[in-house]
Parts: structure tokens; C-alpha cells; sequence
């Protein structure tokens, strides 16, 4: 058969079909800085990883309810080909979910369940050397039509969110010098913003902005100054080289104030008999401009860190009543076990108070910084073994909190563990290896519970109630409208509870241990709750907890409804 | 006795070498915990103690199948092991293995 000629009518319908593939549609281009800015008027969508830029992983759905959530049921499951842990968000827009791990992103049919697309990884065989605490990834950006994640490998990459296909991956620093990528990246005011890893490894801590179109750096801004720069005085000599303060925890951002806050990790080493001093700014809260990466302010949480107290967990922000007076606050629940809420605009903290046991500070003084118990003295003046709490897990580690505006109670998964702690030799010897100095063995409290997920509040650090758990639970955890509290547990159920009393009020037994980061979406009427099911992380790791044994690692996605009778 | 004091001499050389014998040439399987503990514990756990899921459980590693622990030492196993090649070198493989066979009671 001969093609018949192009006719003057075809060609005019080609022309029509090239117009209109060259502009780009509303759903094209989503999500927009606008979008992303108005996310909690939005709740049928998750843009963004804490759900909206105030990272209170409140869900403004409420068709799941105390009353009704017994009848919650799987909708739908999805293997994530993975035996190393979820501890991914998920996003949920435009009838896709979107779900990383340290291998692969997912996009996948939100009625069915079934794949979409699926971009694999690759990077060198050699590259889990330099990941302390497990091979995973923890979420993914969104902004005008790409999705953005880090790589193990330290690489950012942009995607085509409607077909999978890879559009710039860009190399954000050296693997071989003990740098990867876990965390999730945020883009703020048209900047996209990643943190880093690495913090046991001799890295120097940085946050970096790029380009979102076409992964071009515009600044790259180091937590820890080097010479010149205000509180480089703080380390002896050239330690701030190595110093930590890894990024490796989600950030927030205040679209009002324009500033992006994000925490910083550990000093390294963890030994903090060889660098004595303030070692800023490890351990710290930090707040920067998105547009530039200028630091606007910076407060530490643990000057001289000696416990390994990353400061990295996800920050809230909220507007709370204090002393009768309405304030822009940042919450933090920081590992070495106190609870801060800062006035956001300028870091000045309101209150701090312990929500767990602690021991190596005796309180805080006027100007919020902690006072040594003489244990904490004893070790950094001689190395000596010493009793101390927490541990190095923390209070709390870096599975993000909830916080309930209707309650006013923030939603935590708690660490309660101490620990013995003494100084061992320590030198930088090469670059990606292991830079410590310490040796600990764990304490645990007497009742055998070495976590809890707690409802604490804010002003006080006090705890309203607590549901203990025998093995503790490295989960983020998700609050709702329904007045509910979503999380997970190492042993693999996914539990809701009431956001006010605590009671369990039901739970499903996934396949695995979940150690991630529930969601809540809404699509044609039906509330949905997502979550990853998945083994793995720092605790199964080193937490020699052999009650693990019985949960198999392998990573997959469920999906929640109420039953329709 | 002539030969007392040369008798004397040589049993202070025995013990001197001795003592430096056990100084200079330090037990492999300590060694190997050293190594252990720097680059394999944060995933195999303190003292090789771990449930074995996520992780491989090193305890129970087969006492015979050296060949398979260099081989996945150097070229890393699964989704899970790395690479070690250029990093670890093949006498501290040897000192690893044979910290492995202490099932982690050293």
C-alpha cells in the first residue's frame, strides 16, 4: 500500500499537535512554587516530604476518624525489590504515588497499586563502605512537572515525573571521601536544596542549592566555617576539616520569612576529647536564605558534642500560644534528649525542657546552653568510661515527628536507651574511613522498653501519654484531622491511635519491620493511608537485638481504605 | 662452671626473644576484631551479634568455606556487602577471618 500524500488538512493537524505539545499544561508544569507554598490547602495531595513546608505531617483529611478507623483494610500492596529498608516518604499527586529507596523510584497507579515507571540506580560496588547506618533513601522532591532524590553515591537527580526518564543527574561531591546522600531533598522559592551524609567518615558537613531545571550548582553553604569565618575558632587547628555536621536529616522552610531550617548532625569525630571547643556548627539548628545559602542563624543545640547528638531530625514549625502571646515557633526534638521550641525568625530559644532521661547535661542555663553533669566532665578531661542517657541513639533519631495544631501535642517515636562510653585513640587516616574515637556498650531501661511512641508537649517536653515498645521504633509518625496518630514498629505492625488518649485503636501486621514514613491522600472521595513496610536501618544493624530474627527484611508499599460494605 | 654464664645468657635470650615474639607478632584474631570493629560492626553488630536479617549473621558463617568469606569480602555479596578490594588488604582478610572464627567471643 502507498502512504497517502500529506494533505494540507494533515499537515495543519500536525502543526496543531506540535503547538500544543510545545505548551506547557497546568499538570505539566506542577508542581509550582505556589502549589508547594498553599500544600495544607491541599490535603487530597502530598507534595512534599512533612506534607507540607511546616513539616507537621498533620493530614487535614478526617473521613478516617477514631469512630470508623477499625474498619481501615489494605487496598493494595507493592514490592519494592528490596532487602536493606524503607525509610522513604511518600508523595501523592495526580493519581501516582512516588516512592524511593536507595536502589530505585517508584511511580505507581494510586487506584490499582501497579507500577507506572520505575528508574533504577546504578553506582559502584564499593559505595556502602562509606554508609554508616544503613542503604537507604528517605524521600523526594517534587516542583514543575520533575521529582528529585538523592543517590548513595552522592549524586542528584532530576526525572521526568510522567515517564520515568532521567533528565539531569548531577554529582554533588566525592563517595570516596565518605560522602552519600539519604536524606530528602526540598526545593524553596525555586531553589532546590539537598543535605549530605557522612558524618562518621571525616566529611565536612554542607547544604547545597541547584538549579531545578538543569541541576546547575548556585551555592553550596558548610555548616562547618572554614578559616576566616565566624566560628571556625571554635575547633583546634584543622579539625573543622573533618568536623561532621552532616545534613542528613529533611528540612522546612517558612515561605513568609524565606528561610529554609535544616538540622546538623554529629561533630566528628565522636570523640570529643580531641576537639575541644564549642566545634560549630555541629549539632546545630541552622536557617538560611533559599535564593543564596546565607546563613541567618545558627543555634547549637550540643556545643562540643561528645555524644554523637546529631541535631538533624526533621524541624517542625508551628505558631504557638506562649505566655498568652501568639509566636512563630521551630519545634525540635533533639537526640541529646530535650525538647526546643525557637522563635523561627531569629533561633533564640522560648523553652527547652528533657522529654526522655538524661544525664550528661545537669539543665540548661540562661542562654539555653547545657550545663556538663560531672560525668560528661570526666570524660572529656580524662576519656574514662562513664554512664550516661541517652545514648548515642539519642532521644529521639531521625524518624520525623507529628505535630496535631487541634491537639497541640507533637507525636514522637522516642529511643530510651543509655550507654558506657569511653575515649579510644583517634586520627583522620584516609579519606571514606571511619573517624570515632569512642567505644560504647548499651544500657537499657529496667522495664526491658527501649522505645515509646510518646505525645508530648511542646512547652513542657512533658509527656501526655506514651504507648511503650519493647523494641524501639525508628518510624516517622503521621497525626490527621480524624484526630488519630499513624506509626509503625520494628516488628512490622501499623498501628492508629487516638491523637488525645493514646488507646490503640487498630493495626495491621505487615511483612516486614516498618521503619517509615506513613502518609495520608485522598483520590475520587476515598481517604487513603500509604505507608513502607521494610526492615533495616541502624538498629537491626548494630542494635544486636536478636528478637529481629523472626522479621524478614523485604521492602514493599501498602495502601489503606475503609471498607466499602 | 664455665658454661654457666652462657647457659644464663642464652635462657635471658629465650625469654627476651620470646617476650618480643609475643610483642611484635600480635594474635591475628585480635587484629582482626580491630579491623572488625572499624569497618564491620555498624552492619554485622558488636561482637557479631545481630538477628541475621538485614545483615548476614557472621557467627554462623561455615568454619570451611574461607574461599567464600575472602570472595565476598573483596568483591562484596548481594544487595547488601561492598566491595572491600583497595581498602582491606589480603593478610588483614586473613586477620578477619580469623576473628570470624571466634564467633565474636575473643
Amino acid at each position: 500500500m502507498i502512504a497517502s500524500p500529506l494533505t494540507a488538512a494533515r499537515l495543519a493537524a500536525i502543526a496543531v499537535t506540535l503547538a500544543a505539545s510545545l505548551v506547557v499544561t497546568p499538570a505539566a508544569r506542577a508542581q509550582t512554587t505556589e502549589q508547594l507554598t498553599q500544600a495544607t490547602k491541599t490535603p487530597a495531595d502530598v507534595l512534599i516530604n512533612g506534607f507540607a513546608y511546616d513539616a507537621q505531617r498533620y493530614s487535614r483529611l478526617a473521613q478516617v476518624n477514631r469512630g470508623n478507623v477499625k474498619r481501615l483494610v489494605p487496598v493494595w500492596n507493592l514490592s519494592l525489590n528490596n532487602n536493606l529498608g524503607e525509610e522513604s516518604q511518600a508523595l501523592a499527586w495526580n493519581g501516582s504515588i512516588y516512592i524511593t529507596n536507595h536502589r530505585a523510584t517508584y511511580a505507581i497507579d494510586a487506584r490499582t497499586g501497579r507500577m507506572r515507571w520505575k528508574n533504577e540506580l546504578e553506582f559502584d560496588a564499593e559505595v556502602p563502605r562509606v554508609v554508616c547506618c544503613g542503604q537507604v533513601n528517605r524521600g523526594a522532591a517534587i516542583f514543575e512537572g520533575r521529582l528529585y532524590r538523592g543517590t548513595l553515591d552522592a549524586h542528584v537527580q532530576a526525572i521526568d515525573i510522567q515517564t520515568g526518564r532521567e533528565l539531569w543527574k548531577t554529582k554533588v561531591i566525592e563517595w570516596r571521601d565518605g560522602y552519600s546522600i539519604t536524606s530528602a531533598p526540598m526545593v524553596a522559592n525555586g531553589v532546590l536544596i539537598s543535605g549530605m551524609s557522612g558524618g562518621e567518615y571525616g566529611t565536612r558537613g554542607f547544604l547545597v542549592g541547584f538549579d531545578p531545571a538543569t541541576g546547575r550548582e548556585l551555592w553550596r553553604t558548610y555548616t562547618i566555617p572554614g578559616p576566616g569565618e565566624p566560628g571556625n575558632e571554635t575547633w583546634p587547628g584543622d579539625l573543622w576539616k573533618h568536623g561532621g555536621g552532616a545534613t542528613w536529616g529533611a528540612g522546612a522552610y517558612d515561605p513568609q520569612m524565606d528561610l529554609v531550617y535544616w538540622g546538623t548532625g554529629n561533630a566528628g569525630p565522636w570523640n570529643g576529647g580531641v576537639r575541644k571547643g564549642d566545634n560549630k556548627h555541629a549539632a546545630s539548628t541552622i536557617a538560611i536564605r533559599p535564593r543564596t545559602g546565607e546563613l541567618v542563624w545558627a543555634y547549637q543545640n550540643t556545643p562540643g558534642d561528645p555524644f554523637d547528638f546529631d541535631s538533624i531530625s526533621q524541624p517542625v514549625l508551628g505558631d504557638l500560644v506562649i505566655e498568652g502571646k501568639p509566636r512563630k515557633t521551630l519545634m525540635h526534638a533533639d537526640k541529646n534528649g530535650y525538647f526546643y521550641v525557637l522563635d523561627r525568625a531569629t533561633g533564640k530559644p522560648i523553652v527547652a525542657n528533657p522529654f526522655v532521661k538524661v544525664t550528661w547535661a545537669t539543665g540548661l542555663d540562661q542562654n539555653f546552653r547545657p550545663i556538663w553533669s560531672e560525668s560528661t566532665r570526666k570524660l572529656i578531661d580524662t576519656g574514662a568510661e562513664v554512664e550516661s542517657w541517652p545514648s548515642i541513639s539519642g532521644g529521639k533519631n531521625w524518624n520525623p515527628m507529628a505535630y496535631n495544631p487541634e491537639t497541640r501535642l507533637i507525636y514522637a517515636n522516642t529511643q530510651e536507651g543509655g550507654m558506657l562510653i569511653r575515649h579510644t585513640p583517634v586520627d583522620y587516616k584516609q579519606q571514606g574511613s571511619r573517624y570515632i574515637g569512642v567505644a560504647v556498650k548499651r544500657l537499657w531501661p529496667e522495664d526491658g522498653n527501649r522505645g515509646a511512641l510518646r505525645a508530648i508537649d511542646p512547652l513542657t517536653g512533658k509527656t501526655r501519654w506514651k504507648v511503650p515498645y519493647a523494641v524501639p521504633s525508628f518510624a516517622a509518625t503521621m497525626t490527621t484531622a480524624g484526630k488519630l496518630v499513624f506509626s509503625g514498629d520494628m516488628m512490622g505492625e501499623f498501628s492508629a491511635y487516638d491523637a488525645e488518649q493514646g488507646k490503640k485503636l487498630w493495626s495491621f501486621q505487615t511483612g516486614s519491620g516498618i521503619i517509615g514514613q506513613p502518609i495520608s491522600w485522598e483520590l475520587d472521595g476515598v481517604q487513603y493511608i500509604t505507608v513502607t513496610s521494610g526492615l533495616g536501618g541502624v538498629y537491626v544493624l548494630n542494635g544486636a537485638d536478636e528478637r529481629l530474627s523472626t522479621v524478614p527484611p523485604g521492602g514493599s508499599l501498602w495502601t489503606f481504605a475503609l471498607f466499602r460494605k | 662452671m664455665k658454661s654457666t654464664p652462657i647457659i644464663l645468657m642464652l635462657t635471658t635470650t629465650l625469654v627476651a626473644s620470646q617476650a618480643f615474639a609475643q610483642a611484635a607478632v600480635p594474635n591475628p584474631a585480635e587484629q582482626g576484631r580491630d579491623l572488625y570493629e572499624t569497618n564491620c560492626l555498624t552492619c554485622h553488630g558488636p561482637d557479631m551479634i545481630n538477628p541475621g536479617t538485614v545483615s548476614y549473621d557472621l557467627r554462623k558463617f561455615p568454619a570451611d568455606a574461607k574461599a567464600r568469606f575472602v570472595n565476598s569480602v573483596v568483591n562484596g555479596k548481594g544487595q547488601g556487602m561492598p566491595a572491600w578490594r583497595g581498602v582491606v588488604t589480603p593478610p588483614e582478610v586473613d586477620q578477619l577471618w580469623a576473628y570470624v572464627l571466634t564467633r565474636g567471643k575473643l
